[in-house]
């Protein structure tokens, strides 16, 4: 058979398209082949072609210079000692341990002072690295011994230094940066580095793994500064895949020089992926904090005193560029305002919790140590139970408020704002202001109040208060096209900008309305979809609030649904895709995917499916062509018609059940404390409170105090986060890197994917 | 259509051989279909086309022939591409058909793309793809006869580099 160098000698543009068509695996081997091979693997369109024609398409974020050497800052510093790895991989590190092991008494006063000293002591000449053994081991016992308590930043603040050291004597540069070396206003992104750190991501996020437990990842944490690709030392700090557990609470936050965090249980998380900028309030004079601090006002204990002064920093006028809010009603104490001081927090990358302390607290992640930089209060006078973050376009709610002004009038009347801000909002003379985006937080309480934030003014109040519901508000949901819904048996549309009610569904006894607790809702753009206490799943039209369909998806009431359109990555996709046109309908419409959650600890994924009219099919959940078949669906499966609307259907697929409750008789646990002995099961022991959708995986959160983590495609259990938490998880977030849950425990834990890799330029 | 004589052009190849096809079947390059367009009808006037010999055009016309009755891709169907680009599926006929030597299936790679016929451009691309999946460098240069030019320090860099991948 002739042979042809078909890739060496065709123009490099063409052989691109042969090489996008490989797996990951497959291009990295082809680098190996020849000078010739690799020069065109090594092309930066390649990857850039890859990159785009993935599906979804991999995009790369936009940091700016100083993004990347802050990321490279965090990067350097490992949160916790390598020790693990050092023993098994590096026999210098172990060399370090052993040499080094006995503690220099005259350079160990203080944690602090061996901190400063072995900073200042750059070189190999003066032993830090022998402190650095000593230390990190004396360290990481007491890290230990306060389990649950925030050790990890005692362990950071004192080994980083010595960590820096390590890894400048023992590495080389890396060779696959995440940016491009060419000299730019703005860093461009290596999209090689880019497609492999998503690689790493996903694999890290779907990769089956026995019980992460944190109190093993405390131990273990071999999270090791900076990968060196292609350095001398490569092979002997492994990355790991293992999730690096972060818990952040009220006095980690302020040790961190933030605001304290909740006192009281975390009922709602939403990750803000937005560049803001936040006042925030310094007032700790003695914790890290960025400002400089009045000598005078000294405290012996920074937790405390902050949370003493807690309720006066509402009132406290947040900036100085402006005077107080009038009216405002807070206890202004004199002389106390002097113990505030204004930093600006800039940064990209932010969480929003709201809790049973009747709060909304804003923080800035992107840091090693996360901090609380601005407290929402004064809006709820009960429980914050839900709440969405979405971006509004200000000039959008001039047209909209009057229209919902005009058509339902009756009930502004409800309707108590803020009149300075509000005012604002909609008479601005301010054309610039009008077209930013604003940053605004929306969330429901036990009071049945709704509030909208605006996260980036310079209030601490909301803009807008309605009296919503006559009981909680349960849930929270919106996008930015259409407002927000918010439920509990009633289901309300409101509009976001001026909290005008739109619709209401099942508010007069209708014979459609659920019959029990509307325990939440999804929003898509033409449908509500709204799972209750009675078992059912139900859409609505959004603009007439007709019930579209319903179907009972299990046997016991359901407690939480997510839902997604973002469509399945990959291979994922194309196969939903051919499922659909195997099945010759061709008119169907992929438009989102709903997970469920119930009280008896199940959880299904559903297909929301459009079809046009005039195909008659049956619309039975069993119908659905499912890799794991339930044996109870065909029982459950209590489907109303569906009543046509716009020529077009709208129903439930029910794609995937994870793992009900086995009937064994109890204590068949496992050894490890995960699933049943006799059957396998693997899922949650108790109500499902939380579900999040990832682009692959579902993550889901229960009152056992567990998160896990599921195949989006398969519903196979993937991970199961626990340990971290002592009590009810009720939310849990998550994106690309991480997964964040937060419960009764009043922490919030972050599970971090993205150990050791640098992520500068992947999208959240 | 059946009872009209169909119509046809003559298509000139480097070599200097002349092939008259029926237009339907020629259409299927979107290179040839917008010079009959710019050109408009020219009856007996020979498109050349300098850069396919007449080896390559006789089976890339086998192609076109078989596939004439399809609807044509839309000029800028590169979103419909994607969405089909990692799946490595060929057609059953297709994949008969490009049962070929290495030689000529690189001269029917440059010649899809020189005579913008995108089905086809993808079709090479893909058997050329499917040739080196899951094969190991060796493997990969032993089935293109290509000589491993690294020196085993460049490889051995490389390879650690790859490491970065498969943790």
């Amino acid at each position: 058979m002739l042979q042809k160098d078909i890739i060496g000698c065709l123009p490099p543009e063409l052989s691109f398209l042969i090489l996008a068509k490989l797996d990951l695996e497959d291009l990295l081997n082809c680098g190996l082949v020849s000078k010739q091979w690799r020069s065109v693997c090594e092309e930066q369109a390649l990857w850039a072609l890859i990159c785009a024609s993935h599906s979804p398409p991999i995009k790369p974020a936009k940091p700016s210079w100083s993004d990347i050497t802050h990321h490279r800052s965090i990067l350097a510093q490992p949160r916790t000692p390598p020790e693990e790895h050092l023993f098994e991989e590096a026999p210098y590190g172990y060399d370090y341990d052993d040499r080094f092991g006995h503690v220099d008494p005259f350079s160990l006063p203080s944690l602090a002072a061996v901190t400063s000293s072995s900073s200042a002591t750059s070189g190999r000449s003066s032993d830090p690295l022998g402190m650095a053994g000593g230390l990190r081991r004396s360290v990481w016992e007491r890290g230990q011994e306060t389990a649950g308590l925030p050790t990890h930043l005692q362990a950071s603040t004192s080994t980083s230094s010595n960590h820096q050291e390590n890894s400048s004597t023992r590495h080389d540069p890396p060779i696959l940066a995440s940016h491009l070396a060419l000299p730019s206003p703005r860093p461009q992104p290596n999209f090689k580095h880019l497609y492999i750190a998503h690689h790493i991501l996903r694999k890290r996020m779907t990769t089956p793994r026995p019980m992460v437990s944190s109190a093993a990842l405390y131990v273990s944490m071999p999270c090791s500064a900076s990968r060196a690709p292609g350095s001398d030392q490569a092979g002997s700090v492994i990355p790991p895949s293992t999730p690096r557990v972060k818990t952040i609470d009220a006095i980690s936050s302020v040790k961190a020089g933030g605001l304290p965090g909740h006192s009281e249980a975390i009922y709602s998380l939403s990750l803000i992926n937005h560049e803001m900028k936040i006042n925030m309030l310094t007032s700790c004079p003695d914790c890290r904090s960025t400002s400089p601090a009045p000598p005078s006002a000294a405290h012996a204990d920074p937790a405390t005193s902050v949370f003493d002064s807690l309720l006066t920093f509402t009132a406290v006028s947040p900036s100085s560029r402006r005077p107080d809010y009038p009216g405002h009603p807070g206890p202004l104490m004199p002389g106390q305002r002097a113990r505030y001081q204004t930093a600006t927090v800039s940064g990209k990358e932010w969480l929003l919790s709201g809790s049973r302390d009747k709060s909304l607290r804003l923080w800035h992640l992107g840091t090693n140590d996360p901090r609380v930089v601005k407290v929402f209060s004064g809006g709820h006078s009960g429980s914050v139970l839900s709440h969405i973050v979405i971006k509004v376009r200000p000039q959008r709610s001039v047209s909209t408020s009057r229209y919902t002004a005009s058509t339902l009038p009756r009930y502004s009347a409800n309707s108590i704002s803020n009149p300075d801000i509000s005012d604002l909002q909609i008479t601005s003379p301010d054309r610039k202001q009008r077209d930013e985006v604003r940053v605004m937080a929306v969330s429901g309480g036990s009071d049945g109040k709704i509030c909208l934030w605006n996260l980036e003014g310079n209030g601490s109040s909301p803009e807008r208060v309605v009296q919503a519901h006559a009981d909680s508000v349960l849930c929270v949901r919106g996008d930015e096209e259409s407002g927000r819904i918010v439920s509990y048996k009633t289901i309300r549309l409101f509009d976001v900008h001026t909290l005008e009610q739109l619709l209401v569904i099942g508010g007069n006894g209708e014979e459609n309305a659920h019959r029990g607790a509307v325990n939440a809702v999804g929003l898509s753009k033409d449908y509500i979809i709204s799972a209750s206490g009675d078992k059912t799943i139900r859409i609505w039209s959004i603009s007439t609030g007709t019930l579209l369909y319903c179907i009972e998806a299990h046997s016991r009431g359901i407690a939480s649904i997510d839902f997604s359109t973002i469509p399945l990555s990959d291979t994922y996709q194309s196969s939903t895709e051919t499922s659909l046109i195997r099945n010759g309908k061709d008119s169907e419409r992929w438009i989102g995917s709903v997970v469920t959650g119930t009280s008896d600890a199940s959880m299904k994924i559903f297909q929301l499916v459009e079809q046009d009219d005039g195909q008659v099919m049956a619309v039975d959940g069993s119908s659905a062509s499912s890799p794991i078949a339930t044996v109870e669906a065909a029982s459950l499966s209590e489907s109303y018609a569906i009543v046509p609307e716009g020529g077009k259907k709208v129903y439930l697929k029910e794609s995937v059940t994870m793992w009900a409750p086995c009937s064994c008789p109890p204590g068949l646990t496992r050894p490890d404390g995960v699933g049943c002995r006799r059957c396998g099961n693997r899922g949650h022991s108790e109500l499902v409170r939380a579900l999040n959708f990832g682009e692959d995986v579902v993550v889901s959160g229960s009152y056992d105090a567990k998160v896990k983590v599921w195949h989006r495609k398969t519903g196979q259990h993937l991970i199961d986060l626990s340990g971290a938490h002592s009590g009810r998880v009720f939310s849990v977030v998550s994106d690309r890197m991480k997964i964040i849950s937060s419960g009764l425990d009043c922490r919030i834990v972050i599970w971090d994917f993205s150990c050791g890799l640098d992520t500068s330029f992947v999208k959240p | 259509m059946a009872d009209k004589p169909k119509q046809t052009v003559i298509l000139q190849t480097s070599d200097d051989e002349q092939f008259t096809v029926e237009k339907a079947v020629a259409e299927r390059s979107a290179m040839i279909k917008s010079m009959m367009e710019d050109l408009g009808d020219q009856e007996g006037m020979p498109i050349p086309l300098p850069n396919v010999s007449s080896s390559v055009l006789t089976k890339i016309l086998e192609y076109c022939d078989h596939h004439k009755n399809e609807p044509l891709p839309a000029p800028d169907a590169s979103d419909a591409d994607d969405s089909r680009r990692r799946t490595s599926e060929i057609g059953e006929w297709d994949a008969r058909w490009i049962q070929v030597d290495q030689e000529m299936l690189f001269e029917i790679i440059l010649a899809a793309n020189y005579l913008d016929i995108k089905p086809l451009l993808d079709v090479g691309c893909k058997t050329v793809a499917n040739m080196i999946k899951g094969k190991t460098p060796e493997e990969i240069r032993k089935l293109f006869n290509i000589t491993n030019d690294f020196t085993p320090e460049e490889e051995e860099q490389i390879r650690k580099e790859n490491e970065w991948a498969e943790e």
